[in-house]
């Protein structure tokens, strides 16, 4: 029992050393998309399409590509980390920086979509969270699931939390939850966010912010019609959007 | 010091949580006086079943479907409020690392505020936490009071049961008869996925069941029947264990049957089978037609090979790398010994004369934990009876030799065909693959045919010619391939080895008659030739290669490679000139030939990577070695060694460009050199054929070729617009032309000589324009060839230039799901000069158009007709053929899900199909017309297991 008791006072007063200051540091998120899955869920594909597709490509998985989410203070810059390719071949990448200011409640984003480049200055956006009953571990943290859903994607995300790191924030721009998101799951496994290395012993993080962000400036309204009308465009002419969009 | 920085920390902690109470007093305050009205307060504290407060433990307001509204954090005694809440029901939800979360249910009428009192939360059990949740990484599920969790985390060895899954799971205990007890209570029925299979034996589930078919164990309480109706919670000593099965979605399948019968004596019959699931795909495939057509497509290509089906790392020469091979293509479709299953699989789409195809095959690919085993096995027969009358004129500097002719050609062609490979990941670093395949070919061709040769429209010979060709063959190749990643990341090691063999029997019976006549058209002389030629050829090539890269910095990436590669070939060639009586050895024509090539290569290259640009440059060193003897069977009339050497320095560099994802730019400059054939330098004349002599040339170096390319593509997705434009230029260097030169008679002798230079390139442009995006949509495209290749005539070098144009547009129309017009035009021209007699100038055209429509008709049913509509122009032959197809049919599909199919179509409506082939080569021009399978009426049924799609709009390519 008192070892109970002990191990109680351990945690609290871990979480306190965590909460206790300034939450800084960077997460490395490892996201990885399942094809095969966004492609069956299209409704023009037939069974038999998308059987023949799991049984050509489904073996084939790719490694992911990271994603870095930098903390500082209050605010947040989430955006591509270091992807080494292995065969030293170089793709240019679509413009991705996301930052939040967590106190004023604000997002600047600079996206590219289609081949634009657009900056986004908006509220940050609020999601309707459900909590669920369910937890696991997360790179040391345990993690409470939540949901929520994107009409404009007809997505269902699933969201791991854990309220051992005391800052609302999360990957691609989710946030609103108590604690920090740790993993992203949209429609069951068609993309997996997921911390593959939690860092807070770095002295001084430098939030890469752009000092110039290149693009029409609109807000997330604007930007969410622009994929809807390419989404539904796409699949009135039977063709994947996903290939060409972010999922 | 540890324990005062704790305490300042703890200080300041509790200085941060009192200005937040402050301020959130104050804002409380203020809404307060605005909702007065419609809001209260929540209220708690948080303590563990001991009574000690949970101090900064999460708590979660919600809605009663679980949205949440807002959360806060227990103080340090345990306590935690909501304020200002608008009035309703809600769920307060309390939240603490290692402790089961409690849900209270909250409801105010009237603003009144709620005061939850203690809240007792209770200990996740120990083990749960730390097998369940820490070590197998598996998530928990609360549902009340059960705790569920996805078991196939804990890994368990292949081939394991149920059992031994479960006597992993914490609280879990198994006897070694196996009966389970779970928290010391009997497990007494064992149900799966609810349902009870098993009877009173509950073992008979968990020792049979394969652990990984188990998604989920779930234990609970067994309940009578008086407890299930009454409710009754008392505590039960038995426990009922519900196994759920996974969900089965990775497994699926195929089958298709489709049966036609027509007139004209057309039959064709098609099908396949499929079943796959996450480690094992097997299928079946067959097809049996007289059709003319192969039956098989990319879909059913995709289902009989599954996940090899785009496995093509078997090209095991390494290189500069550098990319730019975008796309992959297969090689035609000959049905010779070295053909792969991949190239063999689409053969036999013949429009011409009179085929009868069979083909079939088995496929079994197995990938579980790092290991991957393939095996395919292929038949493929392919018959074909066809008569063809051809014309071809010839250019010589103060003549024009024209040949007119025509033949009837009876081929059959039968291979088996076998490949396995198996593939093991050693460990994350080291991957090791062989290969192993095998086929046999045999093949009958009937040649039977008669030719007029003109001079100057002077006749001059005719020639009958009846050969029976008998070819019997074997190969065996195999492959060891070793790769090795380094724990610098990038850093890699390739090697392979590779041992062919085939071995080759080739038997003509040739006999011929050719008779010349004077200028006066009166008979002069006869060559009559009776022989029987009997080949037997056997190759073994041993190569081995190695590749190594080093990335140097995250952009600049260095790799070098070594090539070896031995090819030794003996040949046997017996001639016999059959006379009436008897057949007499032709010493002459008999022989026998070994000829040995060993190649090395050593190449290393440099790349820059980064940020879209990708830019690669590299040398290589190649040395060819050309070595071997050839020998009449009587040594005295002619006997020889070859023994050349041949040293190239090979530059390569490849530009590459993705400014961002809708344009791609590339560009690449590299050299290729071909040794030359080794027949070709054995000083021989063969004379085989009297009147074609060839004789080979020991002065012959290798062909060097210039080769120069770009690639640009730009789309613009919003509105579907796409460009892409390719061109590729080759310059040569010594050039590997032939000398040709032809006597008084007729007799033509040919001989490989290098010349000085030619050229060739070609230019592809196209860009899709959608007029109305998904309804109305335009592509077009323009290609461009162009050659200048030079070889001797008569002793007169001549320099054929070839200019061909080719534009082509194509229109489709499709305002509903349920039709589609498509119109499909082109032009092609194809000018032709020759240095040595301008006067022969060609222009050779063929325009046309492809229509297709499309649609749905009543009753279900659907139409789909296509015309293709070719026109042939030529002066030279005077040539002026419309020859319009048109192919329609109808069908309906039919039975639950429409799994079934009637279709009824007619095959060449006009009955006007032929085949001719025209065009322009060295200094000549030729046409050749073959007959072809009309009009036809096919009904034909398919039946398809997982239903068929209705649909006039045809998708393309990947989903």
């Amino acid at each position: 029992m008192l070892n109970k008791c002990i191990y109680i006072i351990i945690i609290i007063l871990l979480s306190m050393d965590i909460n206790a200051q300034d939450v800084e540091g960077t997460i490395v998120y490892n996201r990885k998309t399942d094809w095969i899955s966004i492609m069956s869920r299209l409704p023009f594909m037939t069974q038999e399409e998308i059987d023949r597709n799991r049984l050509t490509w489904g073996k084939r998985s790719g490694r992911g590509r990271n994603y870095n989410l930098y903390l500082k203070g209050n605010k947040s810059v989430y955006t591509y980390g270091e992807n080494e390719s292995e065969s030293g071949w170089s793709w240019k990448s679509e413009e991705y920086v996301l930052v939040r200011d967590h106190k004023s409640k604000k997002a600047t984003d600079a996206r590219e979509f289609l081949g634009k480049k657009y900056v986004i200055k908006d509220e940050m956006p609020k999601y309707k969270w459900k909590i669920l009953n369910e937890i696991k571990e997360i790179e040391g943290y345990l993690c409470m699931k939540a949901e929520t859903k994107d009409p404009i994607k007809g997505q269902t995300i699933h969201a791991w939390f854990t309220d051992g790191i005391n800052f609302f924030g999360g990957p691609e721009g989710f946030s609103g939850l108590p604690g920090m998101i740790l993993e992203i799951v949209v429609n069951e496994s068609d993309v997996v966010i997921s911390a593959t290395s939690i860092d807070f012993e770095q002295a001084d993080v430098k939030l890469p912010i752009p000092k110039k962000m290149k693009g029409k400036e609109i807000d997330f309204a604007v930007f969410d019609n622009k994929v809807k009308d390419f989404i539904d465009q796409s699949i009135e002419g039977e063709r994947n959007p996903f290939w060409r969009i972010r999922y | 010091m540890v324990a005062e920085t704790l305490l300042s920390k703890i200080i300041n902690s509790v200085e941060r949580h009192m200005k937040k109470v402050f301020i959130s007093l104050l804002m409380v305050m203020f809404t307060h006086l605005v909702y007065s009205q419609s809001t209260f307060n929540v209220k708690g504290v948080i303590e563990d079943t001991l009574g000690n407060p949970l101090i900064y433990s999460t708590v979660l307001l919600l809605d009663t479907d679980s949205t949440m509204v807002d959360f806060t954090r227990s103080e340090l005694d345990g306590s935690f409020r909501f304020k200002g809440v608008s009035s309703g029901e809600y769920l307060v939800k309390t939240t603490f690392v290692g402790f089961i979360p409690l849900h209270s249910k909250v409801n105010s009428r009237g603003g009144k505020d709620v005061d939850l009192g203690i809240l007792k939360m209770s200990e996740l059990a120990a083990e749960l936490m730390e097998i369940v949740i820490k070590a197998a990484k598996a998530q928990i599920k609360m549902r009340g009071d059960t705790i569920e969790y996805d078991v196939s985390t804990f890994k368990v060895p292949d081939g394991s049961t149920v059992e031994d899954l479960i006597r992993k799971l914490p609280g879990m205990e198994v006897d070694q008869d196996g009966a389970m007890r779970s928290d010391g209570k009997d497990v007494t029925e064992v149900t799966v996925d609810g349902k009870s299979f098993f009877g009173n034996n509950p073992k008979a589930a968990t020792q049979n069941l394969p652990s990984e078919s188990i998604s989920k164990v779930q234990v609970f309480d067994r309940k009578t029947e008086e407890e299930e109706i009454t409710g009754s919670t008392a505590q039960s000593q038995e426990k009922t264990m519900n196994l759920e099965l996974k969900e089965d979605f990775k497994t699926g399948g195929f089958g298709r049957v489709v049966a036609g019968v027509g007139t004209e004596d057309r039959k064709e019959l098609k099908g396949n089978f499929n079943r796959f699931n996450e480690k094992i795909q097997f299928s079946l495939v067959g097809v049996g037609n007289n059709t003319g057509r192969n039956g098989l497509s990319w879909d059913d290509y995709q289902d009989f090979l599954g996940s090899q089906s785009f496995n093509f790392d078997s090209n095991l020469e390494y290189g500069f790398g550098g990319g730019g091979n975008k796309f992959f293509f297969f090689s035609g479709g000959s049905n010779s010994l070295e053909s792969s299953i991949q190239s063999v699989f689409f053969q036999g789409r013949q429009n011409s004369g009179f085929p009868e195809n069979y083909n079939g095959g088995a496929n079994f690919n197995y990938d579980h934990n790092k290991l991957k085993i393939s095996s395919v096995y292929y038949y493929n027969q392919a018959g074909l009876v066809s008569t063809t009358e051809t014309d071809r004129d010839r250019f010589f500097p103060n003549f024009v030799q024209n040949e007119e002719g025509s033949n009837q050609k009876d081929d059959i062609s039968r291979g088996h065909r076998g490949e396995f490979t198996i593939e093991s990941e050693l460990d994350s670093l080291h991957s090791i693959k062989f290969e192993f395949n095998a086929a046999a070919i045999d093949q009958e061709k009937i040649y039977n045919g008669e030719n007029d040769l003109f001079r100057n429209s002077i006749y001059q010979s005719r020639g009958v010619v009846n050969n029976v060709n008998l070819q019997s063959g074997y190969l065996g190749n195999s492959a060891l391939i070793f790769r090795k990643k380094f724990k610098k990341k990038g850093r890699r090691i390739g090697m392979n080895i590779s041992y062919l063999f085939t071995h080759l029997n080739d038997d003509r019976d040739q006999k011929s008659l050719t008779t010349f006549f004077d200028e006066n058209g009166v008979e002069e002389s006869r060559l009559d030739l009776n022989q029987f030629n009997a080949n037997v050829g056997d190759k073994k090539v041993f190569k081995a290669n190695a590749i190594f890269v080093e990335p140097l910095s995250k952009k600049f990436f260095f790799q070098t490679f070594a090539n070896h590669s031995q090819r030794r070939e003996t040949g046997e060639r017996e001639v016999l000139d059959r006379k009436e009586n008897s057949d007499i050895v032709n010493e002459f024509l008999t022989r026998t030939s070994i000829n040995n090539i060993d190649m090395n290569r050593v190449g290393a290259s440099m790349r820059y990577s980064h940020n879209g640009v990708n830019i690669t440059t590299g040398l290589a060193y190649q040395q060819f070695e050309l070595s071997g003897s050839y020998s009449s069977i009587n040594e005295s009339l002619f006997s020889g060694e070859i023994d050349r050497g041949f040293n190239n320095v090979i530059p390569h560099l490849a530009v590459n460009y993705t400014p961002g994802r809708n344009m791609y730019l590339s560009m690449g400059y590299t050299r290729t050199a071909n040794e030359p054939q080794i027949q070709d330098l054995q000083p021989v004349i063969d004379n085989a054929n009297p009147l074609f002599i060839t004789e080979g040339n020991p002065d012959l170096t290798p062909q060097v070729g210039n080769d120069i390319n770009a690639y640009m593509s730009r789309s613009f997705p919003a509105s579907g617009i796409r460009i892409s434009l390719n061109g590729r230029f080759t310059l040569f260097d010594n050039y590997i032309g032939r000398s040709e030169s032809i006597d008084d008679q007729g007799i033509t002798s040919y001989k490989p000589i290098n010349i000085e230079d030619g050229n060739q390139g070609n230019i592809w442009f196209s860009v899709n324009l959608p007029i109305i995006q998904n309804k109305f949509t335009t592509r077009w495209n323009l290609s461009t060839n162009v050659s200048d290749l030079p070889a001797q005539v008569n002793g007169v070098m001549n320099n054929t230039k070839v200019v061909t144009l080719n534009p082509r547009l194509t229109i489709s129309y499709t305002p509903t799901k349920d039709f589609l017009l498509s119109l499909n035009g082109f032009y092609r021209n194809s000018n032709t000069s020759y240095d040595i007699n301008s006067s022969q100038d060609q222009t050779v055209i063929n325009k046309g158009f492809e229509l297709e429509f499309n649609t749905k008709l009543v009753g279900g049913i659907y139409l789909a007709s296509r015309l293709n509509y070719n026109k042939f122009t030529n002066d030279r032959f005077g040539q002026d053929l419309s020859v319009p197809i048109l192919n329609a049919s109808i069908y309906r599909q039919f039975l639950k899900g429409n799994k079934g199919e009637l279709r009824l179509a007619i095959y060449d409506a006009f009955d006007e199909n032929v085949s001719l082939q025209q065009g322009t080569y060295g200094n000549g021009i030729s046409q050749s017309l073959t007959n072809a399978l009309g009009r036809y009426v096919m009904l034909s049924f398919t039946y398809n297991i997982k239903g068929l799609q209705s649909g006039v709009n045809k998708r393309r390519g990947f989903h």
